[in-house]
């Protein structure tokens, strides 16, 4: 069984190997000229992003953008991204395996991840697992630190992470690919391409990334076993404008993910879990000159299938279905900007733990800002109506001033929640029908500070978090965990980031630091969460001069606990990672860019979480090209 | 310089001699090597990131933690450790999540060997002529699938795995047979027995719904279930006498038994009870009042006029462990990996 199992895998990395090769060749081989630009069509600038809401709502906080470039040169998956770029810390059992974010010092249900303006976060367990989103084929993915349930619902009380794609009316074709090849035959390749005229536009990515992920474990004669995985992403975005102001909008994503567990120990049975979530949003807008309506209706199907033993196969598994149809008026008039929002929500869920069940919600939301001068005002609420448990009133009030060209403050008081998953209501014998939200009541500011040209920035966020009716699985007399409504948290910390960009000739440096300091206490006991450090440091330095550019990144992440009790012995310890890369692009070949990329270059030794060792320096070679 | 190198050289022969004529005359009782020699082992079951083993010293005033890998180059024994059993200066650590048995020598705890194939799930186990019977619980679903491996002893190879036909828990060998416990987490009420030289299950005798645990004692056996003690006659393997439970003691759990008493379970209090009484006592020694709802008495044993006491606490942080007197004094509380789930004694 187990020799027979090698052999399939060697053959598929064989035939990767090949498959790469040939799209190499592929891709140098094409030097004719692509299609000739028309310039004779109008070139709008016009670009169509469906999440509204966080460039136009988000008074009195910081929205840090990260580029489709970025998403691109990353090797791996949203984990590795979110990684470098944020103060995000992830628990990852081993490379590749289930990660959980700790936003600000919160739990991993209480990041919500937003596509395209939706909350996407499991009706099984209400977190998403970071591990499962290859994310280079998204146009741009923005973090929003900081409560943001008045908008993005359940689990927005650390931050929130947006996925958007965009769409263009500006009559261009373009096409990018990319094709990486890595240490423990790791294999990632993105094909990406958009056309549109000034009525249609269609955007599509697929992408691809496996690994057999048997890394060294450092420090030990162990590799890791049973790590290998295969994920499958493709995006499709349409869009079209009928005139007198309606304009259709389609997006869709479909990811397939197949990944056995790592081992801890060599005789562990092993295991497999599958996964498969599709998501479609489709939207009709209709402008008129100071109101837009735009009715919403999407439709999110999450599977997955687990087998503890792959030699004595018994999946079990779960899928959920959501409706959702959404309703948003903007009106501007004079200094106001309101939003009026009412959404339906039902889903649906069955598997082999969890008893078929269906949750409806209702919700309205009014968000109203205004501006005055130097200060932005903003004041939202919202109120959702549940069949299953009492939601409270969420609000929040943000407040941007801009005292000179040089100096800007924000400031944010809001109220947030995260709902009962479908596991904590109806898990087999376990589920609790009587739980209530968790909630959290937050204040934050920021100092943001900056030349006048901007290039060079400062900024401070201060931030203080309580929240209560944590909810947490206890065994009870019986040895069955039950979910209950126990814990209180607070948290508080501080976050800077110092973002800077030189420019001499034809020289260009890039720096971007961004530093976290977190407290997250149990309130009935004084304790710091387990894994949640409280330092956590990033730097990112680029230097580029014409076609060739050097990054170096490095990332410090400060000891955790892995007890509740805070016990002493009980740690991971702090590390620091560092990370380079090379790239240069050829001038003749259609801007073929290859990039050399070395991670963990000390080959530091290092776990997110306890006994689960991640890799070693390991090699990334990609090439990339647009045309 | 010479003199004196030479001074050193008779110094140390006349040491060397004198020795060893003391070890001719006097023979001292063969003390093993190792750190671990006199104490307590303390099992931790440990969560996601595999258990531990602790030591309680000779004296009981000081506990050393995780001994397994401070022997072992920081490898750990599995996760979720289940039980030790013996067999001589051999200690077999059973890691039920990891289907793993770690063999090591129980004084210093330096790995041997290990059993790591066709084992499923397992739970205990017992030493009878030189092979293991260890028992394994395979798919939580159904009972039907439990069964004994049979371990050859030399080559750590299982020979034969007997299906047992019920749930298969806690095992012990006596009089040259082998009972098994066909109950676990409260469900079930028959002992069975199976032949070690067939390497059949020969008879199954029926008890006490929510047969609890099973200890043999002074050529006895002795269930606790639902309804209270059974003492097993292993000649006839039938009841011979009951030692109800009273209406006051709600349910019971973990029997021990020591200087001619039981020592029970409640709740978060302890009981002892004599054995020739024809009712358990419902009068607690001590209640030790653990806010742990499953994790309270997770490991429990009596042991010399000292009852031991694993408490896991909310299993997310360490576990603790508390030393009481028979008279219901708490002696001692140690911190120590998480989840205790049981002692042995050396």
């Amino acid at each position: 069984m187990y020799n027979l199992k090698t052999k399939t895998f060697g053959i598929k990395v064989e035939w990767c190997m090949k498959h790469y090769i040939y799209l190499c060749l592929l891709v140098c081989l094409w030097t004719s000229p692509t299609v000739a630009q028309l310039d004779s069509i109008q070139k709008l600038e016009e670009v169509i992003v469906v999440d509204r809401q966080i460039s136009r709502f988000s008074t009195g906080q910081r929205v840090h953008k990260i580029s489709s470039s970025t998403l691109q040169n990353t090797p791996g998956l949203l984990t590795d991204v979110l990684g470098q770029e944020t103060t995000i810390f992830f628990k990852q059992n081993g490379y590749g395996m289930v990660s959980s974010p700790s936003f600000r010092g919160t739990t991993a249900q209480q990041t919500a991840v937003v596509w395209n303006g939706f909350n996407i976060n499991s009706q099984f367990n209400g977190q998403t697992d970071f591990n499962t989103l290859l994310v280079d084929g998204f146009d741009e993915l923005s973090v929003r630190p900081g409560g943001g349930s008045v908008i993005y619902g359940t689990g927005a009380i650390g931050g929130s992470i947006h996925l958007n794609n965009q769409l263009k009316f500006d009559g261009e074709t373009s096409a990018l690919l990319s094709a990486r090849v890595g240490s423990f035959s790791t294999f990632q390749n993105l094909l990406k391409a958009s056309t549109s005229t000034d009525r249609w536009s269609l955007s599509l990515a697929l992408s691809r990334f496996s690994s057999e992920n048997d890394y060294d474990w450092p420090s030990t004669n162990r590799k890791n076993i049973n790590g290998d995985f295969e994920h499958y992403n493709a995006n499709l975005s349409l869009s079209t404008k009928l005139g007198d102001g309606h304009r259709l909008t389609y997006h869709g994503m479909y990811f397939n993910g197949d990944r056995n567990f790592s081992l801890l120990f060599p005789s562990d049975s092993r295991s497999n879990y599958l996964n498969e979530d599709q998501r479609h949003m489709l939207e009709w807008e209709k402008e008129f000159s100071n109101v837009t309506s735009v009715f919403k209706m999407a439709y999110f199907g999450e599977d997955f299938q687990y087998t503890a033993n792959t030699n004595n196969p018994n999946p079990t598994g779960a899928g959920a279905q959501t409706a959702i149809a959404r309703y948003s008026l903007f009106y501007t008039y004079n200094d106001f900007d309101f939003n009026v929002l009412s959404e339906y929500n039902y889903s649906t869920a069955d598997g082999d733990n969890v008893q078929a069940d269906s949750r409806t919600i209702a919700s309205f939301a009014l968000l109203a800002k205004h501006q005055w001068k130097k200060l932005t005002s903003e004041v939202s609420f919202r109120q959702e109506y549940s069949n299953v448990y009492d939601s409270p009133f969420l609000f929040s009030t943000g407040f941007d001033y801009l005292f000179s060209n040089y100096v800007e403050a924000k400031a944010k008081v809001s109220k947030n929640f995260r709902i009962p998953t479908f596991n904590d209501l109806y898990w087999e014998g376990s589920g609790q029908t009587d739980l209530q939200p968790e909630t959290s009541n937050q204040l934050e500011s920021s100092l943001i500070f900056s030349n006048a040209k901007k290039n060079h920035r400062i900024s401070l966020t201060g931030y203080y978090n309580d929240i209560n009716n944590l909810i947490r699985w206890i065994p009870n007399v019986n040895n069955i965990w039950e979910p209950e409504n126990v814990d209180e948290v607070e948290t508080y910390g501080l976050e800077a980031q110092l973002e800077s960009t030189f420019k001499f000739g034809e020289h260009l440096f890039q720096l971007n630091s961004l530093y976290g300091y977190t407290i997250s206490e149990n309130k009935q006991t004084g304790f710091q969460l387990t894994y949640v450090p409280k330092h956590k440091l990033t730097n990112g330095f680029t230097y580029t001069w014409n076609r060739f550019s050097v990054e170096l990144q490095n990332q410090y992440i400060g000891e955790v606990f892995t007890r509740s009790n805070n016990s002493e012995g009980d740690i991971l310890e702090d590390y620091l990672l560092w990370n380079s890369g090379l790239s240069y692009k050829f001038p003749k070949i259609q801007n073929l860019k290859l990039s050399f990329q070395v991670r963990n270059i000390t080959d530091a030794a290092y776990q997110t979480v306890e006994n689960r060792p991640m890799p070693g320096r390991h090699f990334f070679i990609q090439t990339l090209i647009n045309f | 310089m010479n003199t004196y190198f030479k001074f050193l050289v008779i110094a140390i022969s006349a040491f060397a001699i004198i020795s060893c004529s003391s070890d001719d005359d006097n023979p001292q009782p063969v003390i093993p090597d190792g750190d671990y020699f006199n104490g307590v082992l303390i099992l931790n079951e440990g969560g996601s990131a595999g258990g531990s083993v602790s030591f309680l010293g000779a004296d009981r005033q000081e506990v050393v933690n995780d001994i397994f890998a401070e022997a072992n180059d920081g490898q750990g024994p599995g996760l979720f450790l289940q039980s030790i059993f013996f067999d001589d200066e051999k200690a077999y650590i059973i890691s039920n999540g990891s289907d793993l048995i770690s063999v090591v020598n129980r004084y210093t705890f330096e790995l041997l060997g290990t059993v790591d194939s066709g084992l499923s799930v397992p739970r205990y186990g017992t030493v009878l002529n030189g092979k293991a019977y260890v028992t394994n619980l395979v798919e939580f679903s159904t009972d039907q699938d439990d069964y004994v491996a049979v371990i050859d002893l030399e080559t750590l190879e299982i020979e034969e795995t007997v299906i047992v036909g019920g749930s298969a828990e806690y095992i012990v060998s006596i009089f040259g047979d082998i009972y098994i416990q066909n109950a676990s987490f409260g469900n079930g009420n028959t002992i069975s027995k199976l032949n070690p030289i067939s390497n059949t299950i020969t008879e199954t005798l029926q008890v006490g719904d929510g047969l609890n645990s099973i200890q043999v004692y002074n050529q006895k056996l002795y269930a606790l279930d639902s309804e209270g003690v059974k003492r097993i006659d292993l000649g006839t393997f039938t009841v011979e006498t009951e030692i109800n439970k009273p209406e006051a003691l709600t349910s019971v759990s973990n029997l021990r038994t020591e200087n001619d008493q039981f020592y029970y379970t409640s709740g978060t209090a302890a009981f002892t009870t004599s054995i020739s009484s024809s009712e358990l006592s419902s009068e607690a020694i001590f209640d030790y009042g653990s806010d742990s709802a499953f994790g309270s008495f997770y490991g429990f044993e009596v042991n010399e006029g000292q009852i031991y006491v694993g408490d896991a606490g909310d299993f997310t942080s360490n576990g603790s462990v508390f030393i009481y007197s028979l008279e219901g004094q708490l002696v001692k509380e140690f911190n120590v990996g998480l989840a205790p789930n049981s002692f042995y004694f050396q």
